[in-house]
């Protein structure tokens, strides 16, 4: 058993810094980060990351093995990578936020930083820069098997969805993320959340959104949806 | 130098914090005592801003915790040693709270190191940690910003009797060193070795507060004798009021001395006597805390806490 030498000087006499660290107020860059790295430090949360590429292989995959030659285009590589994404982004951010109560990990975090309000605007700088670098790289792994899938099929590559689209694409599941955020953030609970997120996702949201306007009113809007003026239309490209 | 002014905190019609004022002073171990559900961790809760007062303010060196910059650097705080993510690792959970605090990285190691936390435990995940092994978790969070004022709710919890010695030994030399230190417990012997100052508090009032010493002083002395009902009576012809302790003793309301003479005036064998600063402050707590609890208490619980 150590005995104490935490240091011999005395606790007492502070200005403006504590022991060489200056005694600002902590900078929000700071707590995003760090948050950043509390989405990631537990299994379940490096898994939940993972599974977007991991899932995004098996979507492309999914698409050489079954598509029919004209279908293999860009675009149904998109719509394929759409609904893993569209899934697993807002899971990680509820997750994010509930965790802190589900965890009572928030105890913590919140004598740490007393202010609410900076620890939640961290967590979704955080989130969104995940949804920012992992989807262009989702989509880097629906090109690398569109240019695969086209050698293998014999045929030559299509790129049928505009740097719009992309934009679009972005912004929706960046948009998805944020409801979910928001969800977690409400109620608090993961359960609760995950399950409010998908009722959401089911009645008011087409599903993966990613079509162009020739494939609209296909299998990639939500069937299920039985309100149809509160749904939003399929084809949100030009 | 924490401060707490006529801070009340009400939930509903439910009042768990009433009108409760008191200081923890720097250099001295200030032990926060009380039955379960009198108010402690209200208090402890209102202290780091995690619970607003209904009315009354608690300040830390005279700022409220909300108004201090960057709180781990100047305010230790363990309010729940299991109030962790269960997946994270030991390491991973001082981390965070070193790069919340923007201390230097090595301080992490260092806090394990001072913890007796081995690197083979530190990269185990702490669901997987032992209650006592979360307490030394949540002590070194609590110490990785070196900070002056150390809030600690019921830090023994879970600590093997090696552990809680430690734990005494770190406590006393950072009052020593000039660090103010408020720890809560509703274990008397364990608040009792270690305090400077006691503040016992009952559903949610503050029942008694001040030095341990003059809290003490009215304590009296215990005898165990063959024959109590005579040693009680001669005391009461020597003026001095005493009650039973156990099976054969009685807690008298006088020195030691005092007793040791009556007693042997009365002829009767005395097979232990002492002055009773150890069982002292638990008849006190007991006397103190028996008539708020009762109140609270006779709906589902008939007798049994005071015996």
């Amino acid at each position: 058993m150590t005995t104490v030498d935490i240091a011999s000087a005395s606790l007492v006499g502070t200005g403006t810094t504590h022991r060489g660290i200056p005694l600002g107020r902590i900078p929000l860059g700071r707590i995003a980060t760090t948050e950043l790295r509390k989405m990631f430090d537990t299994r379940s949360g490096i898994w939940l990351l993972a599974s977007i590429g991991i899932l995004s292989v098996l979507a492309t995959a999914t698409v050489i093995l079954f598509a029919r030659e004209d279908e293999m285009t860009y675009n149904t590589f998109a719509a394929a990578i759409g609904i893993p994404m569209t899934v697993i982004l807002p899971i990680i951010a509820i997750l994010s936020v509930t965790g802190e109560w589900s965890q009572r990990s928030g105890l913590t975090t919140f004598t740490l930083v007393p202010h609410r309000g900076r620890v939640i605007t961290a967590k979704a700088i955080a989130c969104v820069a995940v949804a920012v670098v992992t989807i262009p790289l989702a989509f880097g792994i629906g090109a690398l098997g569109n240019v695969v899938g086209t050698a293998i099929a014999g045929v030559d590559p299509v790129w049928d969805v505009t740097a719009t689209n992309l934009l679009m694409i972005v912004l929706t599941n960046v948009l998805g993320l944020m409801v979910g955020f928001m969800l977690g953030v409400v109620i608090r609970t993961s359960a609760g959340a995950i399950v409010a997120y998908f009722v959401y996702s089911f009645c008011c949201r087409p599903w993966p959104c990613s079509s162009p306007p020739r494939r609209s009113g296909s299998a990639t809007c939500s069937p299920g949806s039985t309100s149809t003026t509160r749904r939003a239309p399929c084809s949100k490209g030009p | 130098m924490i401060t707490i002014e006529s801070v009340t905190r009400t939930y509903g019609a439910f009042t768990a914090v009433n009108d409760v004022s008191f200081t923890a002073q720097p250099g001295r171990v200030t032990g926060f005592l009380g039955p379960n559900g009198a108010g402690k961790s209200t208090t402890m809760r209102i202290m780091v801003g995690l619970t607003r007062p209904t009315s009354g303010t608690a300040t830390i060196s005279g700022r409220s915790y909300l108004d201090l910059p960057n709180p781990g650097l100047e305010v230790g705080v363990l309010l729940d040693a299991s109030a962790q993510h269960a997946g994270r690792t030991g390491r991973e959970i001082l981390t965070i709270a070193q790069r919340f605090m923007g201390v230097p990285r090595n301080r992490v190691e260092a806090m394990l190191d001072l913890v007796s936390l081995t690197p083979e435990e530190a990269s185990r995940r702490v669901r997987d940690y032992s209650l006592g092994m979360r307490q030394r978790l949540g002590i070194a969070t609590a110490l990785i910003g070196e900070p002056e004022v150390l809030i600690l709710d019921e830090p023994a919890n879970g600590l093997d009797p090696a552990g809680i010695r430690w734990m005494r030994g770190l406590l006393r030399d950072y009052a020593d060193r000039g660090g103010t230190v408020l720890l809560s417990s509703h274990l008397l012997h364990e608040i009792e070795v270690i305090a400077d100052d006691l503040v016992v508090i009952g559903n949610g009032r503050i029942v008694a507060q001040g030095a341990k010493s003059d809290l003490l002083r009215s304590a009296g002395s215990i005898v165990r004798t063959t024959d109590r009902e005579v040693i009680a009576r001669a005391l009461v012809d020597s003026g001095v009021t005493s009650s039973p302790v156990g099976d054969d003793g009685l807690l008298a309301q006088a020195d030691a001395e005092l007793v040791g003479k009556v007693a042997f005036a009365a002829g009767v064998p005395v097979i232990e006597l002492r002055s009773a600063d150890g069982a002292g402050l638990e008849e006190m707590f007991l006397e103190l805390t028996a008539q708020t609890q009762r109140d609270t208490t006779t709906d589902n619980q008939p007798v049994g806490a005071v015996a």
